[in-house]
């Protein structure tokens, strides 16, 4: 017996009669961006000519900045690369570090809850101290590389270890079940129904931190001893009044998080094909 | 053989009180009662899911036990893994008996077969119609060799057509494995249409109110004067609901 009328969807492995159509529909999709993002470049160039200052750099002047800089590099040498490298350097080991202590701890906590009840007051009161206020203090007991990326795990760590944590409870009791009945042990319970169902969770979780790792960074590197990464370079470059290379740094944090998050969008997409909902 | 004999309290709430019953090797038991009457608790302590307050449930003189023994339990609610594909839920069982990863491919492609989602293989749960959902958790529970198949209400939620379409495959299906199952239903018919035996429950605390043969032949036909005249029996006995 074969039953072939009830099906609601599209199969997994076949290819889907509207693939053509489904790329020119995300080719739209691209160039509606293109479109706003010279959209927003226009803006800025009329808003130039309304506010006809010398500290109101015009696209052009930016984009002359963004060139001396990658070509000749900044005032002590250090080419934009260098500044982007560093950036990214200390933003990836300090968000990596988030993902690694935050999962596992959001994962024993949610399953534990005493654990969690019991400890609440030791742990929550952290997450409401932003990362820049430890600023300061790690100036005088931290340095270089591990300065930074003691305060960007801070930023990370709180919104994926929160989000794993407040997930884990959600996980459905009939799905654990299911398992149960066959005599499932804890660590099958644990790797096949409970990460699953709180993957989506911990990439959201991911995504948050991201952000605050980013806005994290520019303020450490700000106040940093270093001579490199972007929020350096800025700051250099305010103490000269050359407003151009200030907002190339803008730009360039602007540009590398939209390319961060759209990598952790594409992961997303490809994990949870099983996903009625589609997150945006 | 399978002996029940348990008591179950939730705080002060008596769910089961000295519950008594025991089932032959594969039989096909109906547990019927109303809605709220304990059924489901039941199920939940045959299954090992939750302890019981007093006595147990044992295989063959063991207490019951998911490590020890092979059990499945159809579930009322969707209970499919939306993040595994049709052929990946139907596994799970065999998955977490460890069977080598052939014999999990033989075994599934049987139960696909059985239970006519060829071709569905690589859906995911969200792409099937909920009729091919329960089928699957049936194919799921079946695929392995069960001391037990628990079926709690697995058709509640199905439309009439496709839940007398779900029965027949049931029956069908449990003909050729021959395992016990016992299924626990509010439904009269579905007793009647199903059972070997039927166990009517009596309103909290569930105690036995009755207990019926049912030999009547198979194929079962709704209105034959036997299967009608047992209906009426069974509906005098537990009233309307």
């Amino acid at each position: 017996m074969k039953v072939e009328a009830e099906v609601l969807g599209v199969p997994a492995e076949q290819p889907a009669v509207g693939a053509p159509s489904r790329r020119r529909n995300h080719l739209k999709i691209v160039l509606y961006n293109v479109a706003a993002a010279l959209g927003v470049i226009v803006l800025w160039q009329i808003a130039t000519f309304v506010v006809r200052s010398v500290f109101f750099p015009s696209p052009w002047q930016v984009l002359r900045a963004m060139v001396d800089l990658a070509l000749n590099g900044d005032v002590l040498g250090n080419s934009l690369l260098t500044h982007i490298d560093q950036s990214l350097m200390r933003l990836g080991s300090g968000f990596a570090l988030g993902v690694l202590l935050g999962v596992p701890l959001g994962l024993l906590m949610g399953l534990n809850k005493p654990l969690y009840v019991g400890t609440r007051a030791a742990i929550e009161p952290f997450r409401f101290i932003p990362p820049i206020a430890w600023i300061p203090l790690t100036i005088v007991l931290l340095s270089g590389f591990q300065r930074y990326v003691f305060l960007i795990w801070l930023g990370a760590f709180f919104p994926i270890f929160v989000a794993t944590l407040v997930g884990v409870p959600r996980v459905e009791l009939i799905h654990k079940n299911v398992a149960k009945v066959h005599g499932a042990s804890r660590w099958y319970i644990l790797t096949r129904v409970v990460i699953p169902s709180v993957l989506p969770d911990i990439l959201g979780g991911m995504r948050v931190g991201l952000g605050t790792a980013w806005m994290t960074i520019v303020a450490a590197e700000m106040t940093g001893g270093e001579t490199t990464g972007l929020g350096r370079m800025m700051v250099n470059y305010a103490e000269l009044i050359r407003i151009p290379e200030i907002v190339v740094g803008m730009i360039l944090i602007g540009a590398l998080g939209f390319g961060m998050n759209e990598i952790l969008l594409r992961i997303e997409k490809r994990l949870f094909r099983w996903r009625w909902e589609v997150t945006l | 053989m399978i002996e029940v004999d348990v008591t179950q309290r939730f705080g002060d709430l008596v769910v089961l009180d000295r519950l008594r019953f025991s089932i032959k090797d594969k039989e096909f038991l109906c547990l019927l009662g109303k809605s709220g009457c304990g059924k489901t608790t039941v199920a939940n302590l045959m299954a090992g899911l939750i302890p019981c307050t007093e006595g147990q449930v044992t295989i063959n003189g063991v207490p019951v036990d998911p490590r020890r023994h092979e059990l499945a339990f159809v579930f009322q609610e969707p209970s499919l893994w939306p993040w595994r594909t049709v052929r990946d839920n139907i596994k799970i069982g065999l998955e977490i008996k460890r069977v080598p990863a052939a014999e999990i491919d033989r075994r599934v492609q049987e139960m696909v077969e059985l239970v006519g989602l060829q071709g569905f293989e690589r859906y995911y749960p969200y792409q099937i119609s909920g009729g091919m959902k329960q089928r699957v958790a049936i194919a799921r529970a079946f695929a392995v060799d069960a001391d037990l198949v628990l079926m709690d209400e697995p058709f509640a939620a199905l439309d009439a057509q496709t839940r007398a379409t779900m029965q027949a495959e049931v029956l069908r299906i449990w003909e050729k494995r021959t395992t016990t199952v016992v299924f626990v239903t509010h439904s009269l018919e579905e007793a009647v249409y199903l059972a070997e035996r039927i166990i009517v429950l009596s309103e909290k605390p569930a105690r036995i109110k009755a207990s019926f043969t049912v030999d009547l032949p198979r194929p079962r036909d709704f209105s034959h004067p036997g299967f009608v005249a047992l209906r009426k029996q069974l509906g005098e006995l537990v009233g309307t609901w």
